[in-house]
């Protein structure tokens, strides 16, 4: 190993690597690359539905599609940059106050942070819209105060969606964030402190620059989809707040112009991609693989307590972060509250938007509908092993991209950021096609290629960035000791990788569970939640359907408290046998 | 074993291969474009589909794609004791296999047509499309004709309004499922004079009403409030109308134009008004009384969710019982009485007067001839007239 290499331990085994790498990008290149190359032909075709269309290297699609929607490109930008810089704002310092300021809790304000995005995004949203209608007590306030005009709304508005995009990602940027923070070295800190510097300076010169490949990780999962976005422009905007992924969908859906859609995607995606790189250029891709400086702890040595404070103020200061936990932990969970104050609802009709009056009818027989339970259940399973698959081929490949030395071991960190550019709807029908032509037929094993394919690049950013934080020192130890690279992992590597790869787990999860549009595409005859939802909200949803999210979300936390639970008392046991 | 030298060497290999590897694969691409670019390659629309062969398998399904709630349920499913898939099954001895699939016509058509490019209809017998999407379908070739002789009761109960529609004369591959009417809905506590579609436009609503995204129901609506007959509209009559829409939609006037995404924001008051579907409207009545679907005065417009068989449909045999079934008004009846649409089966008024049910009463079910007077159809779209028309609407649609 080379002098001052100590960052990475350099492969001796090619085989190793491929084994790392090898399943992973397997997936991606039979399930995104070679689709999209489809794609990329059907770009540069032109005609009808009617007509037919024809190869003939139409690279004018191109020239007409960026002319035509400049507006919708800027706007998505725009809209996406916002989210991201307010995710961040909001997402930093509860990152922080979780990893170092609520001790044992910590499991817990992650999973109730993170929980509400396991119910479908589409019940979400339209509680947002409950939230941010014109007569809500909210949004009466907001006018009382003056941030909204007299006659002015919330919803429909720009701001609006930049609202939702913000919420909806939050998850996106917090998780990388956290998983990287937890591993801050706090003695530098200390030693910061030591040396007469204030806690804001020690926070900057030493926790921030260390924070930033956790804060890349969130920008990248938070920018890239945000821009390609066309859900929270759909439910919380007009005509007017129309994003290029709205753009693309009625190319697609309702012109059929297969080959203008096709090119507006292909045109996104290379945005994005200048962007990214961009980024890349300004901060070093040191933040991305790994620099000689980033994160030299071994075990968890938090930053010190502020000091004690006599005053009140100075006391509250001192909880500040706490107490801002808590506010954005509850600002996380409104929604999941608007749920399930409206599955007690009792509406006449098919649609639960007004309120009624109180009834536990619903809760009494919440299984009751055959179609929606059975729809719930699908959507479980195919999230479940989704997620199982995706976790593991991601962290292979995220050690491999962090770890090993290989030829193309840059390219691959950019390539991997590709498939979050790319709109759903364009993906969707591309692997579609492909499944088509292979003569494969859909169903939930489609589904289920389709949601790995999707996830993996969401869980590989997140355990790059815990894994960036690691000191390979220590399993270098293991080696020196005779420790053989499986055991190393299971002992060594895994353990201290487990916050990252449960963060990563927690985000593929909540993605497979959210996914409407590809897997409309490739669900065959399965019917899954989101594609029974989608359909029902335009007939009526009941009740029923609030008491099953509510019902998700409980579960999910209780499970989180049963883990702590278990933990304390696994601890309590070790603390009387010494 | 000069490292330097093979270094040197290596690298020059390097560069070639590289080049070669790339060409190839662009190669590959093309080739495969070429042989299999399903999304491209479209068939030129066939008029010479095939009749559904009118025999049932035997033991084999009728698999059915629809859309969420569209079909009554007993204890909670679609096919529990009682319901009328149930009924279809003790009387006809058919399974069925009932797919809630169907969120939009588009989107449901963007799903299917690589298969029924290849003549399949993966596994479907029998397919719910709106007037205008039936037609598309057909065009394309995606369709069988059906055998009139195979489903007696509907020559026999279908409503004569609908026998003979622009779209389909002679009903010669859709059957009606459920129709509908596209009016005004209206909160007559906030909005008591709307009457008309030029209402809309009024400034005193501004930022409070909506219309449909629906192509074919917005646009002939608002021509028609200024005197111009769908049926004889001109390229230039729509692209006139889409423009007066696209400038209320700029000012603010017209808050959005989506789905039916009125139905959650009429009751919370979000909206006054919005263009919408009569269906919902007895939905929403339900919890407010003050939401009241008016036909316009200038007239609505009526369509319906109609059934058709597809290519390569397995079973089309049992797609025919089922229309059958479906036609005999006491059938008709258990449907209506749960979807609350407007039936297109005669008969099924006096079934509910007989049952003492006030839905008889309701004229959005049973809407006589006075109700829907100067309603017209959903005008059919083709050619390169469509292309333009449909990519002004997008503009309006994703400013």
């Amino acid at each position: 190993m080379a002098a001052g290499d100590n960052r990475l331990i350099v492969s001796r085994s090619r085989l190793g690597v491929l084994g790392l790498i090898g399943p992973g990008t397997l997936w991606l290149a039979l399930f995104f690359f070679v689709p999209m190359v489809f794609m990329g032909v059907v770009s540069l075709e032109s005609g009808s539905i009617d007509e037919g269309f024809v190869f003939n290297w139409s690279f004018g699609n191109y020239a007409d599609a960026i002319s035509t929607y400049q507006t919708q490109f800027l706007r998505s930008f725009g809209y996406g940059g916002a989210a991201t810089a307010l995710a961040l704002l909001i997402a930093y310092p509860l990152a922080y106050a979780i990893a170092f300021r609520v001790g044992r809790w910590k499991s817990l304000f992650l999973f109730a942070v993170v929980a509400p995005f396991f119910t479908t995004y589409l019940i979400r949203t339209l509680a947002w819209q409950t939230i941010l209608s014109d007569q809500s007590p909210p949004v009466d306030a907001l006018r009382s105060i003056g941030l909204i005009g007299e006659n002015g709304r919330a919803l429909d508005t720009s701001a609006s969606v930049i609202a939702g995009l913000t919420y909806n990602f939050l998850p996106f940027m917090l998780l990388p964030i956290y998983a990287n923070l937890e591993r801050l070295d706090g003695r530098l800190v200390e030693a910061a402190q030591d040396l007469y510097s204030s806690p804001r300076e020690a926070f900057r010169r030493v926790t921030l620059p260390r924070s930033l490949p956790g804060i890349l990780a969130g920008v990248l999962l938070t920018f890239i989809p945000a821009v390609g976005d066309y859900v929270n422009a759909y439910f919380l905007g007009g005509p007017n707040q129309a994003m290029i992924g709205n753009v693309i969908q009625g190319q697609f859906l309702n012109l059929a112009d297969y080959p203008t859609a096709a090119a507006l995607s292909f045109t996104l995606m290379a945005l994005i991609m200048i962007a990214v790189v961009a980024y890349f250029w300004g901060f070093g891709t040191a933040a991305v693989v790994g620099g000689d400086d980033a994160g030299e702890g071994q075990t968890a040595y938090p930053p010190p307590d502020p000091p004690p404070a006599s005053t009140f103020l100075g006391r509250l200061r001192r909880r500040a972060l706490t107490i801002y936990a808590f506010l954005a932990t509850a600002y996380m969970l409104i929604p999941i509250a608007v749920i399930a104050l409206f599955s007690f609802n009792d509406p006449a009709g098919n649609f639960n938007t007004d309120w009624q009056g109180f009834t536990l009818e619903h809760w009494g027989d919440p299984f009751d509908d055959a179609e929606l339970t059975s729809a719930l259940g699908t959507s479980l399973e195919l999230a479940l092993l989704a997620t199982l698959i995706a976790t593991a081929l991601g962290t292979l490949l995220a050690l491999a991209l962090v770890r090993r030395r290989f030829r193309g071991r840059r390219a691959a960190n950019m390539l991997i950021l590709v498939p979050m550019a790319t709109p759903e709807v364009v993906i969707g029908a591309a692997l579609l096609s492909m499944f088509v032509y292979i003569d494969l037929s859909r169903g939930f094993g489609t589904l289920l290629v389709a949601h790995v394919m999707f996830s993996i690049s969401f869980v590989v950013v997140v355990i790059r960035a815990r894994l960036i934080a690691l000191d390979p020192g220590l399993e270098e130890a293991a080696a020196d000791l005779g420790a053989a690279p499986v055991s190393r992992f299971r002992t060594i590597t895994l353990p201290l990788l487990w916050p990252g790869i449960l963060a990563g787990a927690a985000l593929a999860f909540a993605l497979s569970i959210d996914d409407f549009v590809i897997s409309n595409f490739n669900s065959g005859t399965t019917v899954t939640f989101p594609l029974y939802i989608f359909g029902a909200s335009q007939r009526g949803i009941r009740p029923d359907v609030n008491v099953l999210a509510t019902m998700l979300f409980v579960l999910t936390v209780g499970a989180v408290l049963f883990a702590i639970w278990q933990q304390r008392r696994a601890e309590r046991r070790l603390e009387t046998t010494d | 074993m000069d490292p330097v030298r093979d270094e040197m060497r290596h690298r020059a290999i390097r560069w070639p291969t590289r080049l070669l590897v790339a060409v190839a694969g662009l190669a590959a691409c093309v080739a495969l474009a070429g042989c299999g670019s399903d999304l491209g390659g479209g068939d030129t629309g066939s008029t010479d589909a095939t009749v559904a062969d009118t025999e049932p398998v035997a033991g084999e399904p009728l698999t059915i794609a629809t859309a969420v709630l569209y079909i009554d349920k007993s204890q909670g499913a679609v096919d529990g004791p009682g319901s009328t898939l149930d009924n279809f099954t003790r009387e006809t001895g058919i399974e069925v296999k009932y797919l809630e699939e169907i969120n939009s016509n588009e989107s449901e058509f963007a799903k299917l047509r690589p298969e029924l490019e290849n003549g399949s209809s993966g596994g479907r017998d029998l397919i719910v499309a709106t007037d205008w999407m039936a037609r598309k379908y057909y065009d394309l070739g995606y369709l069988q004709e059906l055998d009139h002789s195979a489903m007696p009761n509907v020559d026999k109960n279908l409503i004569p309004a609908l026998r003979d529609p622009a779209f389909d004369p002679g009903r010669k591959f859709s059957i009606p499922y459920q129709s509908g009417m596209t009016g005004l809905i209206v909160r007559t506590d906030l909005a008591p004079d709307i009457t008309s579609i030029n209402d809309l436009f009024d400034p005193k609503y501004k930022g409070k009403v909506a219309m449909l995204s629906e192509l074919r129901d917005t646009v002939p609506l608002v021509m028609k409030a200024d005197g111009i007959d769908p049926e004889d509209a001109t390229k230039e009559d729509w692209l006139a109308a889409i423009d007066k829409i696209k400038s209320a939609v700029d000012s603010g006037q017209i808050r959005d134009i989506t789905g039916n995404d009125y139905v959650d924001d009429i009751p919370r008051g979000d909206l006054v008004a919005a263009i919408g579907w009569s269906g919902d409207a007895v939905q929403m009545q339900l919890d407010n009384p003050a939401i009241e679907f008016r036909v316009p005065d200038e007239g609505c417009i009526i369509w319906s969710d109609d059934m058709v068989i597809p290519v390569g449909a397995p079973n089309p045999g049992a797609a025919y019982k089922f229309l059958n079934f479906i036609y005999d008004p006491k059938n008709a009846a258990q449907i209506s009485g749960y979807v609350n649409y407007t039936t297109p089966v005669a008969g099924v008024k006096d079934v509910f007067e007989k049952q003492g049910s006030d839905l008889a009463d309701n004229e959005l079910i049973f809407p006589d001839d006075k109700f829907t007077e100067g309603c017209s159809t959903q005008p059919v779209l083709e050619g390169d007239d469509a292309t333009e028309i449909e990519e002004a609407w997008q503009q309006v649609t994703t400013g």
